[in-house]
């Protein structure tokens, strides 16, 4: 869905490790809160540090956001019409309905668990937008010693993602010419699907093994050890960025407890 | 063990051996674990430091067996069943370390793309030295000129997936050049090439000169003959049947050359099969002047793109043979996808088949009017067996089914798949996958085929079947449109070829005329 915008912004120029280990703290605030104020203005943080330090263009940073807001939607009207009631002496009404008790503490439950979730998708927004996919297999391996196996699989599926879309694309319009494709119902669906399946599949063995001859024809995991053009340094800025990220977390979190919004259940009497 | 096989060789014996050859082959076998026969029997060569060796054989005759071998795939990767002794330099490609077998051999494939491993061009040439464990400092000096000795100086850092198909394999052949071993194995090279980048690749192998021990698989053997000073042919069972100087190997061995689907230079290959010799070719059957498809200044874009096709026009007869040629990017596949309903409808132009606008036509309509033959047969096929295959459109449209089963039999016989009738699409070979996906395209008794590169990669022998079963449904009233790069194909076979050029209809005509036009040969890219 988001794909790698390549520009010299700042946070193009951080170290992609640093950058996911700051994203996996942001993360891991949304978690342990579980009021709606948390996690939004986490979210609203990354939204603009995307937008403005990382220089994606505004309208397609609109577009993206539909899907980040939209998508988790189920999951707050569900949680909101299951939430557990009992814990709240006098729960807020709002509507009921045979086993439906939809009541304003469980839609703030609900909202906190989507915008958690929304969140999360925007971590990925900001990391693959401002990310250069090779920094980001070559830091895995120089700065998280990630084996470089496992690093280089990494980046070859980055490689074979818009192949397969277009394999995908030829194979339904070789299928649509032979008049497949006008199944209706979910039964005839699946078969559509499998029918699609099998030429996808056989084509993408196809290619991943020619891939993995040329890269062993070209000494690709002949020793332990390879050497790197490209050289992930962590500089000061990286360090910088984290320490301004942790900031923003504890900001965020102090002005929920102090205005009273934070609902945080890990901490007893809370 | 570096020196592998021959480890029993004293010190003196081996490098007496060395000043005889860099590659040294001797009663090599292959076979692999589920074939009965072997893909190469007993096969002996020596091949000296600086020569341009250009290996021939028939489809399946063990060409890429040897690539393999020479570059340490079998049996380190592709496990195969190996006796006999091979020797490339100081290595036994067949036991050394793979560092060591690329520092000696680098294997170029047919298709680029796939070969890739990173994503721009820096990165991937950076890849190789990277596995040689070649010290950072020294990279940017070497990717420079490798890039240098392609004539892509100016590529360093694009993606590599903006790159036309003819910068790829030059991109892919400076990746080897990079890690500069002495022997470049080269495995068709050129196969999905337009004529002017087949030209430019073989010109930059010369351009290597004598640096190189360079051993070549190719079918297009015009372009790369005056490469080469030994061509060394296979026969169908994997034998050595020559070796020899190219003019020699072609004058004792023709009939075995022609025999085994192997294109022949144009000046020896006999009158039968050169272009230019005025070969007259029954006429189609006279038919009143109607149009197939009528083309109207059609300018279409996709989303946020520029214009593909720009006033675009073409009209195609009933009953001909037409040829559709154009540089990669041109709008070939475009046109013909716009033909077919597959597209959205163009901006602006009108398209019509058989008489009615395109727009006033379903799906079921349209295919029942022309067939569309995709590049990869694979992609078309939706069953489990050839019979189902046939029989998929005619059940689609309710056909009674004892005609069913008679028009079946029928296409079975008619492009002899009947012994294979009952076997699954995906295991036919690849001649029989092309003359099933043509056969399900004719199911319903469509006038008019649509192919789109239909050749591309196959051998002399496939290529000449299905042209030949093509040229016959024309005599029988069928109208076709081919997509290629192939030129020999146009000369032999089109009455009529279009060239589109930037999204315009650049020429329209006889192809003799076309071919006399050098200049639009030129930047057209077809010469």
């Amino acid at each position: 869905m988001f794909t790698y915008l390549a520009s010299a912004s700042p946070l193009h120029r951080l170290n992609p490790s640093a950058k996911l280990l700051a994203l996996a703290l942001v993360a891991a605030g949304a978690t342990l809160a579980f009021d709606p104020f948390v996690p939004a203005a986490l979210l609203v943080g990354l939204w603009l540090t995307t937008w403005i330090v990382g220089k994606a263009p505004f309208f397609r940073m609109l577009r993206w956001s539909l899907p980040i807001l939209l998508l988790p939607l189920p999951l707050v009207i569900f949680t909101a019409l299951y939430a557990d009631l009992s814990r709240f002496n006098a729960p807020t009404i709002l509507w009921e309905w045979g086993p439906w008790t939809l009541a304003s503490e469980g839609l703030l439950i609900g909202l906190g668990l989507g915008l958690r979730v929304s969140c999360f998708m925007t971590t990925s927004l900001l990391f693959i937008t401002t990310t250069d996919p090779t920094d980001f297999a070559v830091s895995l391996i120089q700065n998280l010693k990630v084996p470089y196996r496992f690093g280089y699989g990494v980046l070859i599926s980055y490689r074979f993602l818009p192949l397969l879309r277009t394999e995908l694309e030829t194979i339904r319009f070789a299928h649509k010419v032979r008049g497949v494709g006008r199944h209706t119902g979910i039964l005839g669906r699946w078969q559509d699907v499998r029918r699609l399946a099998l030429p996808l599949l056989a084509s993408a063995i196809r290619n991943s093994e020619r891939t993995a001859l040329a890269m062993d024809a070209k000494a690709f995991g002949a020793g332990s050890e390879r050497t790197y053009y490209r050289q992930m340094k962590v500089r000061p800025r990286d360090g910088l960025f984290l320490v301004a990220v942790i900031a923003f977390i504890l900001v965020v979190y102090a002005v929920a407890i102090r205005s009273g919004v934070a609902d945080l259940q890990w901490i007893p009497g809370a | 063990m570096p020196w592998g096989r021959s480890g029993s060789l004293t010190r003196n014996e081996a490098r007496l051996k060395l000043d005889h050859g860099l590659i040294q082959v001797e009663h090599l076998t292959v076979r692999y674990p589920k074939s009965e026969v072997p893909a190469l029997a007993d096969v002996s060569l020596t091949i000296e430091r600086g020569e341009t060796v250009l290996l021939l054989s028939p489809s399946g005759g063990g060409k890429s067996t040897l690539a393999h071998i020479l570059s340490g795939l079998i049996p380190q990767d592709i496990y195969a069943f190996v006796e006999g002794r091979v020797r490339v330099g100081e290595i036994d490609p067949t036991t050394a370390p793979p560092g060591r077998v690329a520092a000696q051999v680098g294997l170029l494939f047919q298709d680029p793309e796939s070969g890739f491993a990173t994503l721009t061009v820096e990165d991937e040439i950076a890849f190789g030295l990277e596995n040689l464990q070649v010290p950072p400092g020294e990279m940017p000096s070497r990717i420079r000129h490798s890039l240098e000795q392609v004539g892509l100086p100016d590529l360093k850092g694009r993606r590599l997936d903006s790159l036309s198909g003819g910068e790829a394999q030059r991109i892919a052949l400076a990746c080897l050049l990079a890690m500069s071993p002495p022997v470049l194995v080269l495995d068709e090279p050129t196969a999905n090439l337009d004529p002017a980048s087949t030209r430019e690749f073989f010109s930059i192998l010369a351009g290597l000169g004598r640096s190189h021990t360079i051993l070549l698989i190719e079918h297009k053997l015009d372009a790369c003959l005056q490469l080469a000073n030994r061509v060394i042919l296979l026969d169908t069972h994997g034998r050595l049947t020559a070796a020899d100087e190219p003019g020699r190997v072609f004058e004792l061995n023709r009939e075995v050359i022609l025999d085994a689907g192997i294109w022949m230079p144009d000046d020896m290959a006999g009158p039968s099969l050169n272009p230019d010799s005025g070969v007259t070719r029954e006429p189609p059957p006279a038919m009143a002047v109607l149009p197939a498809v009528q083309i109207e200044d059609v300018t279409f874009a996709f989303p946020r793109q520029p214009p593909v096709l720009r006033d675009a026009s073409l009209n195609i007869q009933r009953g001909s043979f037409f040829a559709l040629v154009g540089p990669n990017g041109s709008g070939k596949t475009t046109l013909a996808r716009l033909m077919m309903g597959l597209l959205p409808s163009p901006a602006h132009g009108e398209i019509r088949i058989f008489g009615d606008p395109l727009e006033r036509l379903t799906l079921a309509d349209l295919t029942e009017r022309v067939g569309f033959v995709f590049q990869n047969p694979e992609h078309q096929f939706v069953t489990n067996t050839v019979r189902d295959e046939l029989a998929f459109s005619l059940n689609a449209r309710h056909w009674p089914e004892t005609e069913v089963e008679g028009r079946v039999a029928e296409l079975l016989s008619r492009f002899e798949l009947v012994d294979q009738e009952s076997q699954n699409p995906f295991t036919l070979s690849q001649g029989q996958k092309r003359r099933l996906s043509v056969a399900t395209m004719l199911a319903v008794g469509q006038r008019m085929l649509i192919l789109d590169e239909p050749t591309l990669g196959q051998d002399r022998r496939t290529t000449l079947a299905l042209m030949e079963s093509l040229s016959a449904l024309n005599r029988q009233g069928v109208t076709i449109l081919i997509i290629t790069h192939d030129m020999w194909l146009v000369g032999s076979y089109a009455q009529l070829v279009a060239v589109l050029l930037h999204g315009r209809t650049a020429f329209v005509g006889p192809p003799h005329v076309l071919f006399e036009d050098n200049d639009l040969m030129h930047s057209a890219r077809l010469a």
